[in-house]
């Protein structure tokens, strides 16, 4: 018997989830897990603490606990497993601290400082006296080479060689060690690039090189040398770190295959991580949005809002068609990252997100977060600052006694105290008011971020579920419901875990992308293609194994009215890669609704063109489903106590009310659950509004039927 | 109005609108057609608010400047400097002339929230959108859109159209018990930068501009959309006065759209929370900035300060044009008074009294970036704007390129006083962006063009206390954009040679401004190009004991027989295919002293090739050796010492006018 693992290293816990044991075990933390041919795996789950700056002491940590659970040793473990998936922070940490490797750059002559001149942005407006982003490479490690290629891919000015062997000698003595070669116009015509990068080769053969060409092949000189630059300062980590990982678990005997979550919500492989380690700088909660996509779609809600609240940020993310959505515009640590990433819009509402006052007198919540360290003033150590956790504790929403399964009790004096002192006297308020008043801005920035990736992109929130996982996102979720309209809330029970596994079910992707700019009339679909096809031919290999179901390309163009300098990414639909005029024409349809969807006009009359195509290569692996957690009771006996709680009466205006209060781990299937109400699961509090009701169903999901908006 | 809110909903309704804001950003920047909008950000996005008629407490005062004086009223103006028609009798120009006085039962209308914006858009939007309440009153429709694009009309120069559309809410039942009809309460409203509006000059810029009229098609405010209806010939007449119609036509689809989407928000809002509640939010959003700011003045020291600085010219072939400001700072408010400021000018500098405002209001929220600005933020500052002077022409004088020139100068001389104050919170807030225009047929798509090419002149940022100036513009001009190079070479018949940041320019100072950048590019087809360039020899102000900014000239032509460097003006002048066109775009000013300069720092300047040798020595006081590449501190000392010994006998004087 095989095993398949996931292990998601985070901030905090690193997560775990293997599958393919032989027999379902008796720990409640077991589920069962089937394939989509039906026959049920059981699958087993558990966090162990991560060791940051160490984090394969983490990986290897949890590989004991597996192999314990199983009653393995280490070895026999992994000799066992298959696959291994990976999701890492390390990407991120090294960016967000800035250590990366030492980095130098060669760009056309003439043009050095366009990573510095930004396109003039500057995060903060009117702040003169805003710091400049920490430099990758200095102005004296960026080096102008003479080339010069025009948009049509003709050589203007030949590539001088010598200059380029010069360039390397100068890095490679100041300490250099990997090279971003970023060129004008090489996403046309790569050719002066790939010259470039054999002499760097050549020269130094231990650096690593990056071109812009091959880390994003497309128009816009800002965005492709940002992004090349990030890679190169990023990837040589992200590499060394999965080669040792991989090393270190080869010698205890794991004969499978690691596959790294990207930020797009696939897996590569090890090689391609390392290659492209600006790609992996969501990996960690990639995860969490592909599980939502997948736990959605078995739960048979399509489109999906997820929401998850942990203890400093609220990450949002929106899936179509049980596909997470994804944008090529990010900024992470002030550098633009023009790679696909899961559209993941963080704002800074977690549960350790301090309430303050602020000089205008305005209740604030957040970014500032107490952390975990002192963590809110509940936990009853050096926190005297009132956090969102004080807030819902004050309001009867969490159990002192049960929160994270009761791993840390909450402390309620403290919690009055900060919230008194803080709030509700310096604005006038009751302490009831002053605690109701955190909650209802937290929410407000909470359904404001929903609003961002929902409406603000063309989608109607009423369309979707909305997914809550993560802490205590399903304590808020009743009010963001009834804020955007949405009906349905789902809330998982293995949302502890849910990045995890999400990397178990994501698929293999690798993207890609295309300089085609024309008039859409001049775009040849056999052309097209071709290009699709060289794409599929030079990637197939990463997204093949014995898992996959099949190969897909999923095939994309960014069109634009004439005379706009904005795209918007439609799909083009293709039968087994083949683009035919029908198919183009879809795609021409397509731009102008999502036009009309997003920014309220279409204008049909208007010469289309297209700029860039796109495919993604997808490895299509088995979806799984999660049948049933197993036993439970009746309604009575599920109900382990009351409590007041703060609802909203007919009025509307919220009050203590006293409510049933559920164990989450005696609910079974068939029950219905009424609100007001709380329900309480070992990593989650769900509350219930009035008019609400929730029932467990066969996926070990909460599926909560929204009352009327109140 | 008399509904209490608790603070915590109107919060929510605060930070509702401002996303309104932002969210009709995003429609308005991706869907535009114009370069100038879609590549350059030249556009702003608010919600305006106008109260019910005679409300009490939110009447305009006259320490309140919210009633600051509003262009010239109704008055269009009459033509100015040609011999065939009568001097203008400015007497007679009508009842709202100075529009000190707003008619009393008019409604007064505040800015409420705004989005990333170009600064000179802040706070003449609202002068816009009083105007189209003054001219339409009670003639205000659901589904109703109004355009208003008039210098003298609540505008600043003809090519900044606004757009807004009115939002009716339910007047509060009257003491008889019967409900009033629905009012236009709630405006959602862009302002952005249209790349032609006729007149005799394509781009607009027209530097031989003697009236208003020379300058570009005046729309006063009009409806374009009737009850949801676009109003077909009335497009078609605008669209008619414009070069590049196709390309306008797309802008009003995406403001207009922008506006909808913005009316989509509130009406959501108003759902959800009542408009009572909404509108009863209003003066709590005010408050909010207006109590920050007054307590951020209240920690500045009482006193008069004064400053002038100069522009260069007035295109008209009048030099060294005075801004003079006197800033007042009492208790919690604070006086700007520009008396002493030049007349009227013949060329096209003379900048609308909204304009003027608006650099006065960019300068004061640079200083106070954290505070949200809205009308609130206006009320604590009182403005003194003298009659038929530059910051206060009257019509027609020509406005052109107001918002530019003297808006950059009017900017740096309100710094310049607050220097005395807070020296420590004053920088380049300005923008010296001296564009160009080229225009000409691209024969690879047989297309006409007008592009301005914001890659020629980028750069403004200076130094802060605690930073060095980097980027590109100052950080007040940062919603603009610069357009990829590649973008361009693709959509215009250009091609680039360089864009990088040049050695031994950039302002000098404790913390140097950023460099200047120079620019270089070829013409792959026959075109003309209008410069109308400034800040050559008044360069942007250096702050706290730092230098100016390196200035900016052109040349057309370079290296050809007939090259001709620019630094004031041309108009149409030919740029043939093959030829090069060059820039120097001069960076912000430095602060504080650069003898005080840590040398390491000038040493990573030289590293980085910001600085030569020479240059660090000259202006820094600091030896470098070249061989081991370190500073040589001994050397560094003396030279520093001998310096600031020279300075103390000879204090240089400020640079002043010939």
């Amino acid at each position: 018997m095989a095993f398949r693992v996931s292990i998601d290293v985070g901030g905090t816990f690193t997560d775990f989830v293997v599958t393919g044991s032989p027999a379902p075990a008796e720990s409640g933390l077991t589920c069962s897990l089937a394939a989509s041919g039906g026959s049920a795996q059981p699958f087993h789950y558990g966090k162990t603490p991560s060791t940051p700056g160490r984090e394969s002491v983490a990986v290897m940590d949890a590989v004991r606990l597996m192999a314990a659970h199983h009653g393995l040793a280490p070895r026999e473990f992994l000799a066992r497993t298959e696959v291994i998936h990976l999701g890492t922070t390390v990407v991120t940490n090294a960016m967000l601290e800035h250590k990366g490797v030492p980095t130098g750059m060669l760009t056309t002559r003439g043009f050095r400082d366009v990573i510095e001149l930004r396109r003039g942005y500057k995060e903060s407006l009117f702040d003169i006296r805003l710091p400049p982003p920490r430099p990758i490479v200095r102005r004296r490690y960026r080096i102008g080479i003479t080339e010069r290629i025009d948009y049509q891919g003709h050589v203007v000015t030949p590539l001088a060689d010598d200059e380029i062997a010069r360039a390397v000698d100068r890095l490679r003595a100041e300490g250099i060690v990997s090279y971003a070669v970023c060129f004008l116009q090489s996403h046309v015509n790569p050719t002066h690039e790939r010259r470039a990068g054999e002499i760097i080769a050549a020269r130094h053969p231990a650096a690593f090189v990056t071109l812009s060409s091959d880390v994003l092949t497309q128009i816009r000189e800002f965005e492709r040398f940002s992004t090349t630059l990030v890679n190169a300062f990023l990837s040589p980590v992200l590499g060394r770190y999965v080669e040792g990982l991989i090393g270190e678990l080869r010698a205890q005997g794991f004969p499978g295959r690691l596959l790294v979550m990207q930020s797009h919500g696939g897996m590569v492989l090890p090689e391609v991580a390392g290659r492209f380690g600006a790609g992996a700088l969501l990996s960690g909660p990639a995860g969490g949005v592909v599980a939502a996509a997948a736990v959605g779609e078995a739960c048979g809600h399509r489109d999906v809002i997820g929401v998850d609240m942990g203890g400093t940020s609220y990450d949002v993310s929106l899936i179509r068609g049980a596909t997470p959505q994804v944008r090529t515009d990010a900024w992470v640590a002030r550098y633009r990252i023009g790679l696909p990433m899961l559209d993941i819009h963080t704002i800074g509402a977690g549960g350790g997100s301090i309430a303050w006052i602020d000089g205008g007198g305005a209740l604030r919540v957040g970014p500032q977060s107490a952390g975990a360290n002192p963590g809110p003033a509940c936990y009853g150590r050096e926190g005297r600052e009132p956090t969102v956790t004080d807030a819902n504790l004050v309001l009867g929403y969490l159990n002192p006694e049960y929160f994270l399964g009761g791993r840390i009790p909450l402390y309620r004096q403290p919690a009055e105290e900060a919230v008194t002192r803080r709030i509700a006297e310096p604005l006038g308020l009751s302490l009831f008011d002053a605690a109701l008043g955190i909650s209802r801005i937290v929410n407000n920035n909470m359904s404001n971020g929903m609003r961002y990736v929902s409406v603000a992109r063309g989608h109607d929130p009423r369309d979707l579920a909305l997914m809550a996982f993560g802490g205590a996102a399903a304590i808020h979720a009743p009010v963001q419901a009834r804020d955007l309209g949405i009906r349905t809330i789902l809330v998982p029970k293995t949302a502890a875990v849910f990045c995890a596994l999400g990397e178990l079910l994501a698929d293999l992707k690798v993207s890609r992308q295309a300089p085609y700019a024309r008039p859409v009339e001049a775009a040849d679909p056999e052309a097209m293609t071709a290009i699709f096809r060289r794409m599929v031919e030079e990637d197939a290999a990463s997204v093949g194994g014995s898992d996959v179901l099949r190969i897909e390309p999923r095939t994309f163009a960014d069109l634009r009215y004439v005379g706009q300098v904005h795209e918007l990414t439609v799909p083009i639909p293709n039968r087994g890669g083949t683009v035919t005029a029908e198919d183009w024409a879809a795609a021409i349809a397509a731009f102008h609704d999502l036009h009309e969807r997003i920014y309220t006009f279409q204008m049909p009359e208007r010469p289309v063109e297209v700029l860039t195509l796109r495919q993604d290569l997808v490895g299509v692996r088995a979806k799984m489903l999660l049948p049933p957690a197993g036993d439970g009771g009746d309604a009575r006996s599920a109900v382990k106590g009351r409590r007041p709680a703060a609802f909203p009466g007919e009025d509307g205006r919220h009050r203590f009310v006293d409510v049933p209060v559920y164990a989450g781990e005696r609910i079974a299937p068939d029950l219905r659950v009424e609100g007001p109400a709380v329900i309480e699961e070992p990593h989650t509090t769900l509350v219930l509004y009035p008019g609400d009701a929730a029932s467990l169903n066969a996926h070990g999901v909460y599926v909560i039927a929204v009352g009327d908006a109140r | 109005m008399k509904t209490a809110v608790d603070p915590i909903t109107a919060e929510i309704c605060r930070n509702y609108l401002e996303t309104v804001s932002q969210e009709m950003s995003a429609t308005v920047e991706n869907t535009a057609m114009s370069p100038i909008f879609t590549l350059n950000h030249d556009y702003s996005c608010g919600v305006f608010y106008t109260t019910p008629r005679n409300p009490p407490g939110l009447r305009p005062t006259p320490e309140n400047p919210q009633d600051f004086p509003g262009a010239a009223g109704l008055d269009s103006g009459a033509p100015r400097d040609a011999g065939w028609t009568a001097a203008p009798d400015l007497a007679k120009a009508g009842p709202d002339r100075d529009g000190a006085a707003l008619a009393s039962d008019m409604p007064d209308v505040q800015l409420l929230a705004r989005d990333l914006a170009v600064p000179v858009h802040i706070f003449a939007s609202l002068e816009s959108v009083r105007m189209v309440f003054r001219y339409f009153r009670d003639d205000i429709r659901p589904g109703d859109v109004f355009l208003v694009a008039d210098p003298y009309m609540g505008g600043t120069h003809c090519p900044d159209w606004t757009i807004m559309k009115p939002i009716f809410i339910p007047t509060p039942t009257d003491s008889s018990g019967t409900p009033g009809p629905d009012r236009p309460a709630f405006f959602p409203c862009v302002r952005g930068h249209i790349n032609d509006v006729g007149g005799p000059v394509p781009g607009g810029y027209n530097v031989n501009a003697r009236e208003v009229w020379q300058e570009g098609f005046r729309i006063s405010p009009v409806r374009i959309v009737d009850q949801g209806t676009p109003v077909r010939d009335l497009w078609e007449v605008i669209l008619a006065n414009t070069r590049v119609p196709h390309e306008v036509r797309g802008d009003l689809h995406a403001m207009v759209g922008a506006c909808t989407v913005g009316h989509r928000r509130i009406e959501e809002l108003i759902r959800k929370y009542g408009a009572e509640a909404v509108e009863a939010s209003v003066e709590y959003i005010l408050r909010y900035s207006e109590v920050q700011l007054r307590a951020r003045i209240h920690q500045w020291p009482d006193g008069t300060y004064h400053h002038v600085e100069y522009v260069d010219h007035d295109y008209a072939g009048h030099r060294d044009v005075p801004i003079h400001v006197t800033v007042a700072i009492h208790g919690d408010s604070l006086t700007v008074d520009f008396t002493g400021s030049s007349g009227e000018v013949e060329g096209f500098i003379n900048s609308p009294p909204g304009n003027s405002a608006s650099q006065v209001f960019t300068a004061i929220t640079a200083m106070c970036p954290d505070i949200p600005v809205n009308s609130g933020f206006f009320r604590p500052i009182r403005m003194v704007l003298p009659e038929a002077s530059v910051v206060k022409p009257r019509p027609p004088a020509p406005v052109g390129h107001c918002t530019l020139v003297p808006g950059t100068t009017i900017i740096d001389a309100v710094m310049k006083a607050f220097e005395q104050v807070v020296p420590e919170r004053v920088g380049t807030a300005a923008c010296d962006l001296n564009n160009a225009r080229c225009f000409g047929v691209d024969s690879r798509t047989g297309r006409y063009f007008i592009s301005g090419d914001l890659n020629a002149t980028p750069m403004s940022a200076g130094g802060a206390h605690g930073t060095d100036g980097w980027g590109a513009w100052a950080a007040t001009f940062c919603a603009l954009r610069l357009p990829p190079l590649e973008m361009y070479e693709l959509q215009f018949p250009y091609f680039y040679y360089l864009a990088e940041y040049a050695t031994d320019t950039a302002a000098p100072g404790r913390w140097r401004g950023a460099p200047a950048l120079h620019f270089r590019r070829r013409q792959t087809d026959d075109m003309r190009v209008t410069i109308y360039n400034g800040s050559y020899r008044h360069s942007l102000a250096g702050y706290a004991g730092g230098k100016r900014g390196a200035g900016n000239y052109w040349l057309i032509r370079e290296g050809a027989p007939d090259e001709l460097k620019v630094t004031e003006c041309c108009l149409a002048e030919p740029l043939p295919r093959g030829s090069l066109l060059f820039a120097q775009s001069g960076g912000g000013g430095g602060w504080g002293d650069p003898l005080a300069r840590d040398p390491q720092e000038v040493l990573d300047d030289w590293l980085d090739e910001v600085v030569s040798l020479e240059v660090a020595a000259r202006d820094y006081g600091v030896v470098i050796d070249p061989s081991t590449r370190t500073v040589d501190v001994e050397k560094t000392a003396a030279l520093r010492a001998q310096a600031r010994h020279a300075r103390d006998r000879s204090p240089s004087s400020p640079l002043m006018p010939p």
